[in-house]
């Protein structure tokens, strides 16, 4: 530590100064008695307590500014010039820069975007989501999901609660006149209009207050009455338990913020869901809501809460056995959003950071390549100017002053680069970004987090770019220099660094790129585990209404089976409590009916499916699939015993693994409990292939003419995961297109490259043509250079490359293709086939001119 | 028109490198102040006082012997110059002025 300190001492005092003062130093510390570290760092401090500005070194800052005023106008002027004098290179540079930067500025703004979420919130700070701590047979689950009861007992007993808004909701069927809807409703305390601020469009805050008033969105504003004042309209809404309800409209969101985490389209005040649901007893610690907010006066009291919440985890143990409760926790509504994947069922949505953090180091490859572009371009077109770095220093320039020059210079071509890739970023690369992904990004230039990274970007390229060339460069003599007997750049151990990288990174984001569009080709073929294809599902509100759907459709030529089911694949399902040899387990449960499995197509390894005659098929049987009987590790499943809700099922058939959810997530232990008729919820119908659109149609107008006033929410089973598929397109979109974009850099580059050292071996080459060099002799000449560069750049990269898709790929999907080496293969043919285009036309300039016209200048 | 910029702190340094006369260097001269003011003097405090006043004209400095103590760095002593006599003696002189016009009343008993 005193080495340090008088080493700091030495950089800023004053030399004269610099010898006494330092002996005063040393002679208060041989006094000092006490223990070593302690004396050490009052040595420290009084060094510290030194810098002063009468005793600091001065600081040359006015001259220097005068002395480079008139300078920096002599390179103000240099710059266009050598722009001008070698426009391709001149092109590759800052347009291969400005590429790169607006992707980067691609994910500037998706980044800003996710670290603004929610920001719009008046008492953003304020406010807390209430998680719950589960413990799950050992394992601790952070749940989005809190006791109804909790939060008015929290508010009572907290004075530093200001406000509490609990978040609860049911389907339901919206009628206004003739157009109905299926919609999902969402019951919550009045506050919520106080506690978040999305602005309203029409009405009051206060209107939750009027438990017969909604407050909805302008969606659902448009949806139901299209661009009319709607406050004060009645609408009815029906619940799937034939509860019938009346609401006026009370308030209308303004369009939601497009960064918000979360929005509910219709909100009701929930003291009337106790009417929808009696089971929904705002008193009984057993039952849940979907989400718990408070907000708090002051955010720091939050620690007050935080240390007592003990005793309500105690309280909801006592009322329900399933999970024991260890906790409640709370998330800031500032990174509720980024933290949204670890709790589940949060309320909000949120990325994954992996996404982040791929875009940024994808981005970073660009960067580094467009770089590279640039140093090794300056380092080789540095020939052209050592005549103009030779004179500047024989008329006085010093090194730093060419180093100055040529940062400066960079600065300048830096900056250009940035204006254009920013452009290209507002106009293209954002929207196109946006649209391909549909997140609702916005790009505002007055931000100043923009003004942040946009300096910081200008200078971390520009120094990148230009520090290297610009100490190379500056290093040469300038009497090698007019002597000639500098070699230019030809044997730069850098410039072969620098270009092996670049040939790394582009295989490794062409692989990366090939990689993700055979993934999406291969997950869209990918089996369900089920034939999805031509089947067509009727959400139904009971078990009548699906009696007296199913005998009109039957009758429809076009229709091969129909079924019946309470939950559906992809669609509806529950959780249940399995107990097994006094074990708790929570697995997926689906309630099906007659002839689903066999419509669905499900596939039996072994046992039968629900036989509709047999009487005890609905009260004992379950069938359950591969990974539960993996899960529990039976070897033969059949007839095994497992307890739901106190009632003993004995496993009668084994499904193959099918996925009831998209490829994102696993597929998880799931069994088949039998239902009848009354509890249907959904028909789904086997079609003719090729009459899917017509028999949807057919059915509409069956469907309008049974139940007028009910909504005909019909799809197609191959439809269900449309969100994955279109999410996984874009991503193979995207990784094309970075390929893409990666090829043409990299391309660029090496173009600059090769045709710059070309052009100052014109002579060389033509000397050679004349001895009788053939067209073999030539290419091997032009390309003798980086061949072997390119070779190892591809065995680099090659592995590299493996591993990053892998990394990518396994973020992306759970049930990726299984990844091969072709890829890798291709994307390193596909590298070596743009440079040999590249280069070729270099090797044709060289083939074809006339070596006179070189020769001759002499 | 002040004549003689003397700020608290660096009276009292003036003050003490005459007390020190021949002695006074950076440690003596802190060591002094401390045990006289009761207060602690950080090394960059004085310094910074006395290069000041070395620099205004009120102070002269010569260089020490060498000694194998303090890392073999010679000490700076520092004297008052008549200038710097000068200095002292206007703002004593302005002091007491003020002290002498000062109406008895002000410190009446009352």
């Amino acid at each position: 530590m005193k080495r340090f300190a008088d080493w700091l001492l030495k950089r800023f005092c004053r030399e004269e100064y610099y010898a006494d003062i330092r002996g005063d130093l040393e002679e208060l510390h041989e006094k000092q008695d006490h223990s070593k570290p302690y004396s050490e760092l009052i040595y420290l401090k009084e060094v510290l307590l030194l810098f002063r500005l009468s005793l600091i070194k001065p600081i040359h800052i006015f001259p220097y500014i005068n002395q480079n005023g008139m300078m920096l106008k002599s390179y103000l002027k240099v710059v266009p010039r050598n722009l001008a004098k070698n426009k391709l290179t001149s092109f590759i540079n800052i347009f291969g820069l400005a590429l790169a930067i607006g992707c980067s500025t691609v994910v500037y703004v998706y980044i800003n975007w996710e670290y603004s979420r929610d920001a719009f919130h008046v008492n953003r700070d304020n406010i807390f989501y209430v998680k719950s701590a589960i413990d799950r047979n050992g394992k601790t689950e952070i749940w989005g999901t809190t006791p109804a009861a909790l939060g008015p007992m929290l508010i009572q007993d907290f004075p530093q609660i200001e406000n509490m808004v609990r978040l609860d909701g049911r389907n339901g069927i919206v009628r206004y006149e003739d157009q109905v809807f299926q919609q999902y409703i969402h019951f919550t305390d009045p506050g919520y209009t106080g506690m978040f601020s999305f602005e309203l469009k029409w009405g009051t805050k206060d209107a939750l207050r009027d438990e017969s008033q909604l407050v909805i969105s302008e969606r659902i504003s448009r949806k139901y009455f299209g661009t009319k004042n709607p406050i004060g309209e009645e609408v009815i809404i029906t619940f799937p338990n034939k509860v019938v309800q009346s609401y006026q409209v009370g308030a209308v969101f303004k369009q939601f913020p497009k960064t918000t985490s979360f929005w509910h389209h219709i909100l009701a005040n929930n003291n009337r869901l106790k009417q929808v649901d009696p089971e929904a007893d705002y008193q009984d610690w057993e039952n849940m809501v979907a989400g718990t907010f408070l907000q708090l006066k002051d955010p720091n009291d939050i620690h007050i809460l935080e240390r007592n919440m003990g005793q309500y985890a105690a309280l909801q143990n006592e009322a329900s056995l399933d999970w024991p409760t260890q906790d409640y926790l709370f998330e800031p509504l500032r990174t509720l959003s980024l933290n949204s994947h670890k709790i589940h069922s949060s309320i909000a949505s949120g990325e994954k950071p992996a996404q982040r953090i791929s875009l940024i180091v994808i981005s970073f490859f660009l960067l580094f390549l467009a770089c590279s572009n640039y140093i090794n371009i300056a380092i080789v077109s540095a020939s052209k100017r050592l005549k103009e770095i030779g004179v500047r220093k024989v008329i006085g320039g010093n090194r730093k002053l060419i180093i100055q020059q040529f940062l400066i210079e960079n600065f300048i071509i830096t900056f250009f680069a940035m204006l254009l890739g920013v452009i290209m970023g507002y106009f293209i690369f954002v929207p196109g970004f946006d649209r391909a992904f549909s997140i609702g990004l916005e790009f505002n230039l007055l931000d100043p987090n923009f003004w942040i990274y946009f300096i910081s970007v200008l200078f971390l390229t520009g120094l990148a770019s230009g520090a290297y060339p610009a100490f190379y460069i500056s290093a040469y003599k300038s009497v090698d220099i007019f002597r000639g007997r500098q070699r230019f750049g030809t044997k730069n151990m850098f410039t072969k660094i620098f270009l092996t990288f670049q040939f790394v990174f582009s295989l490794i984001l062409i692989a990366t790129g090939i990689v993700f569009t055979q993934d999406a080709k291969y997950q869209m073929l990918k089996d369900w585990g089920y034939n999805q294809k031509q089947v067509l599902v009727i959400p139904v509100t009971d078990g009548s209404a699906y009696n007296t759907l199913k005998n009109d459709i039957i009758k429809e030529p076009n229709v091969l089976a129909v079924a019946g089911s309470k939950s559906h694949l992809g669609q509806s399902h529950t959780k249940s409590m399995v107990e097994m040899d006094n074990q708790k387990y929570e697995f997926r449960c689906l309630d099906v009916g007659e002839q689903y499995l066999e419509v669905m197509q499900l596939q039996l390894k072994s046992g039968r499916f629900f036989n509709v005659d047999r009487t005890t098929d609905y009260s004992e049987s379950v069938i359950i699939n591969e990974t539960l009987a993996n899960e529990m590790g039976w070897d033969k499943a059949l007839g095994k015993q497992m307890y739901v809700d106190s009632v003993r099922y004995t496993v009668i058939g084994i499904l193959k693994d099918f996925h009831y959810q998209s490829f994102w997530y696993d597929i998880e232990p799931t069994f088949l409990k039998f239902v009848k008729e009354e509890e249907y919820q959904y028909l789904t119908a086997r079609v003719n292939p090729g009459t899917t659109i017509e028999t949807n149609e057919n059915l509409k107008r069956t469907w309008k003419a049974l139940f007028p006033d009910l909504p005909f929410d019909s799809f197609f089973q191959d439809e269900v995961f449309t969100h994955y598929f279109s999410i996984l397109t874009s991503n193979s979109n995207l990784g094309r297109f970075v390929a893409a974009l990666a090829i043409t850099l990299s391309c660029m580059g090496l173009f600059g490259l090769v045709s710059l050292r070309v052009e100052s071996r014109m002579k060389d080459f033509s000397m050679r043509k004349v001895l009788g060099a053939n067209i073999k002799h030539l290419i091997k000449e032009v390309t003798r250079q980086f061949r072997w560069l390119l070779v190892i750049g591809i065995l680099i990269g090659g592995p590299l490359s493996y591993y990053f898709s892998k990394v990518l790929m396994e973020i992306i999907s759970n049930y990726h293709m299984p990844l091969g080496f072709e890829p890798i293969l291709m994307a390193s043919g596909l590298l070596l086939l743009m440079a040999a285009i590249t280069v070729s036309s270099i090797i044709y300039k060289v083939i074809n001119t006339n070596p006179v016209d070189n020769l001759r200048a002499e | 028109m002040q004549k003689f910029k003397l700020g608290e702190f660096e009276e009292i340094v003036l003050l003490t490198v005459g007390v020190l006369y021949d002695k006074a260097y950076g440690v003596s001269i802190k060591e002094e102040i401390e045990k006289r003011l009761e207060r602690k003097v950080s090394v960059g405090a004085l310094q910074s006082a006395l290069r000041r006043m070395e620099l205004k004209g009120y102070l002269n400095s010569r260089e020490g012997e060498m000694t194998t103590q303090r890392g073999g760095r010679p000490k700076r002593y520092f004297t008052i110059t008549a200038y710097g006599k000068q200095a002292l003696e206007h703002t004593k002189d302005v002091r007491l002025a003020l002290w002498n016009d000062i109406p008895k009343l002000a410190f009446g008993t009352n």
